[in-house]
């Protein structure tokens, strides 16, 4: 798929970046796990961050949305920096943005109409009729709208992920983070949600970035997609890059995470004492 | 040189102890005072102060109307044995209704209440940390102290006064039934000398005020104990443990220095 004409209107949009990670680092007291990211997300583009289980994928989102800040470095989402927002300036930018959990994180008290209609009642004082039109109108996008009355209790995990996307995406936000979306799926779901992911940036005119480890789903629809590398020091970026250019790397730790081999820079085995010290 | 570092090793831990005791009590002081703060954005939506002091309150009455009922009739026979050395029987109504409207109602009921409503707490609040549902919240811009925490909180505060009053007006029933139609005390005896013994301000009110800090001190535990536990199944069952233990013992705790200062004790 030719992703240059899809973009149209980010083009147009792209006058300044949705995000930008200026030599970020993060760490969990002495342990690192990023050093030094710098990377630009235009308006309107899908990214995709990808990398082995572990190396800190979710935790980027989470640096995004404000529910941690960077211990080094600038990150600015909507030209604004995130770590020096106070918390009514982070409601006022969270507001700007949906996020999909990786395992939905469904209001388990609260039907799937009633999840999706969450954030409308919190955030607008849309009429009851109106809300319930936007929300069949979402969980019809997920093709959900039959079990708009279920409780999240009685549908499947996979289901539960795109009620998550729903709700994520009620208020049409500017900015669109996706965890894991496709983890769990069956091929027909999986197929369909890569779609609507893209569809859903280009109709809303959004930013999305989505962490996977998905590699040919998400190169059917990224725009750019950043490779992001384990190192005792902390995770990086090794390679960032339209999909094209990422199969064309010559980068070894990128090399061996798209074509999935056991033998290259990571290791399979964590890093352990030799097997016959510990079965003598 | 060894019983020196043993010795050094058990004060460190004691220290380290009290540091996590006052890292807790300061913990408890911000969330209270971040309740407070949500306290307009939950009373401008009743409905979900009301739902909760229906979800705290209803399902705490079975419990606490048969316990009331059991130690008002327990009050009736225990304080029917000691009256009857004295003759002075017909003064079973004041002794149960006094000690039900000043102690056990406030206190047995808040011990109830942080076993039933306490645990219920902890237990949702934890187990909505470890679903990432408080995160959710967080992202979707929604503060989930003000949205999820501050409603139960008040919901807590309101349903234990009720609960000590419902408490204390079955226990007096149940003091009323030993005393009168088991033991066959004089009826009228029975009421008119509680009703003259009681007093409004110094006994009842004084108990109301005993169950409201309960009220808010087991539900600000409980709701504490809830959203700094640990996000895992071992992590919510210990936070709910604790909240059932350290609530209980803030109440016992809590009404001694209560009734010292309002009944003159000291």
């Amino acid at each position: 798929m030719d992703t240059s004409s899809r973009r149209g209107l980010a083009d147009v949009l792209a006058s300044k970046p949705a995000l930008h990670f200026d030599s970020v680092g993060f760490g969990y007291g002495d342990r690192p796990v990023f050093l030094d990211l710098s990377l630009e997300v235009k308006v309107g583009e899908v990214l995709a961050i990808m990398g082995g289980s572990g190396v800190g994928k979710t935790t980027i989102l989470r640096l995004i949305a404000g529910l941690v800040s960077p211990t080094q470095g600038g990150l600015m989402v909507f030209g604004e920096a995130v770590q020096t927002r106070d918390a009514v300036a982070l409601y006022s930018m969270r507001r700007r943005m949906g996020l999909l959990f990786q395992f939905g994180a469904l209001f388990t008290d609260l039907s799937c109409f009633e999840n999706v209609a969450f954030p409308l009642r919190e955030h607008t004082n849309l009429s009851d009729e109106l809300i319930r039109d936007i929300v069949l109108l979402k969980l019809e996008a997920v093709g959900l709208r039959g079990v708009a009355s279920r409780m999240p209790s009685e549908i499947s995990g996979g289901m539960a992920r795109r009620v998550a996307l729903a709700r994520a995406t009620a208020l049409d936000p500017e900015l669109i983070l996706y965890d894991e979306p496709f983890a769990g799926l069956d091929p027909i779901s999986l197929g369909v949600t890569a779609r609507l992911i893209r569809r859903l940036n280009d109709a809303l005119g959004s930013t999305s970035v989505l962490v996977t480890h998905d590699v040919a789903e998400t190169f059917q629809i990224a725009d750019r997609v950043a490779v992001l590398a384990p190192s005792p020091s902390g995770a990086s970026f090794v390679a960032v890059g339209t999909p094209q250019e990422l199969r064309a790397s010559s980068d070894p730790y990128v090399r061996q995470f798209l074509a999935g081999d056991e033998n290259g820079p990571v290791s399979f085995h964590a890093e352990a004492a030799p097997l016959r010290e510990d079965f003598s | 040189m060894s019983n020196r570092s043993g010795l050094l090793d058990r004060v460190a831990a004691i220290g380290a102890g009290v540091l996590a005791a006052l890292d807790h009590l300061g913990g408890l002081a911000r969330l209270g005072w971040r309740l407070l703060l949500g306290a307009p954005a939950a009373l401008r939506r009743p409905k979900l102060v009301l739902d909760q002091i229906h979800y705290l309150g209803n399902h705490s009455l079975v419990i606490i109307l048969v316990s009331g009922l059991f130690v008002g009739l327990v009050l009736g026979l225990q304080g029917y044995y000691t009256l009857r050395r004295y003759g002075s029987e017909e003064a079973l109504g004041l002794l149960v209704t006094l000690a039900l409207v000043r102690e056990l109602g406030p206190v047995v009921s808040a011990l109830l209440f942080a076993g039933r409503a306490g645990t219920a707490l902890t237990a949702e609040i934890g187990l909505m940390k470890a679903g990432e549902q408080l995160s959710a919240l967080e992202a979707m811009a929604v503060d989930p102290v003000e949205r999820i925490l501050a409603p139960r909180f008040f919901a807590g505060v309101v349903a234990m006064p009720l609960l000590a009053g419902l408490f204390s007006a079955v226990g007096v029933i149940g003091g009323w039934l030993v005393a009168v139609v088991v033991i066959g005390v004089d009826p009228a005896s029975f009421w008119s000398q509680m009703t003259q013994g009681v007093d409004f301000w110094n006994d009842t009110l004084n108990g109301v005020v005993k169950s409201v800090v309960f009220g808010v001190s087991v539900t600000l535990i409980a709701l504490y104990s809830g959203f700094t536990c640990r996000p895992t199944p071992a992590g919510v069952s210990q936070a709910t443990t604790a909240a059932v233990v350290v609530g209980s013992l803030t109440v016992l705790g809590l009404d001694f220095m209560l009734t010292a200062l309002m009944f003159g004790a000291l």
